[in-house]
């Protein structure tokens, strides 16, 4: 069987952060893969390490306190976890580039936008002021803001947030990257903005053949734009498939928490929204067991002893949990109820 | 923006009066008057003349009245104790040699307070940051009356390189211009490095890393226009102090500055010196605050200059 080559492959990363109270454990063997054209959506509640996984693709972990300890980040066939600086800033922008959440402060206040667009284009294209102009002003109309000839010599502060988003995004695809991370795009935005820039984001990537990953919180941002999905919980893959097989076969306890907590339109009137109960587990000291046991509904006597394997069930549909071990009992009844909503 | 404008050079106006006046009231109530160490020797008779002569004989809002109308074709007055020379001829001979002094010490101030804050805040926490904040902190301690003698002991006698003191040429203007450089510096470079620091973590900092431009162009390019507001507003008096001489280091290095007038005027009752030498550091200070206010809306687009309340 020959192996396609993924663009971008992440291999059993591991990221630590030395704080005064220990060394945090913030990503822990995470491994995916984004293959050309492709949207990955990284799904996952705050401090679950998903934001960590794309500063360490970007090389832009902040060392310190942060250190990758260990896997390896590949990018078209080519090791960038630890690249020297140099040959770092050449992947930035130009391979890969970032969109970060807050549209509100990513921009600097004191430099007008279309200069903060062509900022990485000129520095890597080598090209005269009426070419970065010109690129400028592309930028901005391919971002869909009116009046991009005027737009360009305007500040930041001019901009309204959703304008603002749409300039982030406008940066990160000044250089024509392959691929493009999306750190939360849309969290900071009121929703109809939101789903403008879910659609500006959906169309640039059909359009240019852009390999996305986008990383959210929420579900219906998954449902929207991704094609695969990566569950992470704890700085773990707890699940990860086709956004068709996990909506409608999730696998995972906490892949059926997250589906269970979203409100629902076809189910009448009332209806409570079931919430995961506890709290994700200290990452100081993390479980040797399953990390999700303490909270699962599900956890047998392993769970908190070793680690779940990984079993697959479609193609390229994993998730780490135990219950579907062979020796686990029979589960089809308590994954309905679980889906269900008890 | 010409409103503005307007009405911002009508303020300056009204300032500088109200200065004039409430000087002008406080010098009249020291105790002492310009002749009175002479009272004793002097016959009554040439004392009224004296006095007369100044107008002192007159009462106070008379003198007051008489001294605005001089004020307004900016005539500053005769000084009491050296006869043959006007307050104004005072400080356009003194103005030039502390103009140039304090232009030079402001200028090391700038270049090396904000280079030593660069450096501090990109290596926080790390021994460079410590030398910087250590020399801030002896440059925030040392008076420059320390200093002077300390610069003078070693690069002017031991090692031979600047003349002790006087004013001529270039080389006679380095020590007095470090000795007035070497606080300004300190507090510079502790304001850079406060405001250098929190620029580096905002997150338009990161959006610039992720496009693959090298730190130390993020820093020239994003980091020190967004950094610099603190350091400038810092500039506005300081420029005013140093232009306008300072008595101790041109006493030092005995400078022919109007430092000392600030000084002796006082001693002497001088009435029209210290009037004079008030009036004309507050209008340059008035004019610089005026010109940071400027200098502000250069630096951040996000300031205007406007009367309106938001």
């Amino acid at each position: 069987m020959t192996m396609r080559q993924h663009l971008l492959e992440i291999d059993d990363l591991k990221v630590n952060f030395k704080t005064y109270g220990g060394e945090v454990q913030a990503v822990r063997g995470v491994s995916f893969h984004v293959d050309k054209g492709e949207t990955v959506a990284i799904v996952g509640e705050s401090g679950c390490g998903k934001s960590v996984t794309a500063q360490a693709i970007m090389g832009l972990i902040p060392n310190p306190p942060g250190r990758i300890v260990g896997g390896k980040v590949v990018f078209e066939g080519k090791e960038i976890t630890h690249l020297p600086k140099k040959e770092l800033l050449g992947i930035r922008g130009t391979q890969i580039g970032m969109v970060f959440q807050d549209p509100m402060t990513a921009l600097n206040p004191t430099m007008k936008v279309g200069a903060q667009i062509v900022e990485g284009f000129v520095r890597s294209q080598k090209v005269t002021r009426e070419e970065a102009r010109k690129r400028a002003i592309e930028m901005l109309g391919l971002v869909g803001i009116p009046d991009p000839e005027k737009r360009i010599d305007q500040y930041p502060h001019q901009f309204s947030g959703g304008m603002r988003q749409r300039v982030v995004i406008a940066i990160a695809l000044a250089c024509q990257p392959k691929l493009v991370i999306a750190d939360e795009p849309t969290t900071a935005l009121d929703v109809t903005i939101q789903a403008q820039i879910l659609d500006l984001l959906k169309r640039l990537q059909e359009e240019q053949e852009l390999s996305v990953v986008i990383i959210t919180h929420d579900l219906g941002v998954v449902a929207e734009v991704a094609h695969r999905m990566v569950v992470m919980y704890a700085g773990m893959v707890v699940e990860t498939g086709t956004v068709e097989d996990v909506f409608a076969n999730p696998r995972h306890p906490y892949t059926w928490g997250l589906m269970r907590s979203l409100p629902r339109l076809d189910e009448g009137e009332k209806q409570r929204l079931i919430p995961i109960e506890g709290s994700p587990p200290d990452l100081f000291q993390p479980p040797k067991g399953c990390p999700f046991a303490a909270r699962c509904d599900f956890a047998m006597e392993i769970c908190d002893q070793q680690m779940p394997v990984t079993s697959e069930f479609a193609e390229g549909h994993q998730a780490a949990c135990w219950l579907h071990d062979p020796r686990a009992p029979r589960i089809e009844e308590l994954v309905a109820a679980g889906r269900q909503g008890v | 923006m010409s409103n503005y404008l307007v009405k911002r050079v009508l303020m300056m106006i009204v300032t500088l009066w109200i200065i004039v006046t409430l000087t002008f009231s406080l010098m009249h109530a020291i105790p002492g008057n310009p002749f009175a160490s002479e009272s004793d020797q002097l016959p009554e008779q040439i004392l009224n003349n004296l006095r007369a002569k100044y107008n002192l004989d007159q009462p106070l809002p008379v003198q007051y009245v008489l001294y605005l109308k001089n004020l307004l074709m900016f005539d500053l007055g005769p000084s009491i104790k050296s006869d043959s020379r006007g307050v104004n001829d005072m400080i356009s001979d003194g103005f030039g040699a502390s103009a140039w002094l304090g232009a030079q010490a402001i200028s090391i101030a700038l270049v090396f307070g904000i280079l030593f804050g660069i450096i501090a805040a990109l290596n926080r926490n790390k021994w460079l940051d410590y030398v910087a904040m250590a020399l801030a902190v002896m440059g925030v301690a040392i008076p420059s009356f320390i200093m002077a003698p300390l610069l003078i002991n070693y690069l002017a006698i031991k090692v031979t390189i600047f003349p002790v003191a006087t004013w001529g040429t270039w080389m006679h203007t380095v020590l007095p211009s470090l000795a007035l450089a070497f606080g300004p510096v300190a507090v510079i470079t502790r304001y850079m490095r406060a405001s250098m620091i929190e620029v580096m973590n905002q997150n338009y900092i990161r959006t610039a890393e992720a496009k693959g431009i090298p730190m130390w162009i993020i820093v020239i390019r994003h980091g020190i226009r967004n950094a610099i507001l603190p350091v400038v507003t810092f500039l506005g008096p300081l420029i005013a102090s140093l232009i306008t001489g300072t008595f101790v280091v041109e006493k030092i290095f005995a400078i022919p500055g109007i430092g000392k007038y600030f000084v002796d005027g006082i001693f002497n009752r001088d009435y029209p010196v210290i009037l004079g030498t008030t009036i004309f550091y507050s209008a340059i200070l008035i004019v610089t605050i005026f010109l940071i206010d400027i200098a502000y809306t250069l630096i951040d687009p996000r300031i205007k200059l406007t009367n309106k309340e938001r």
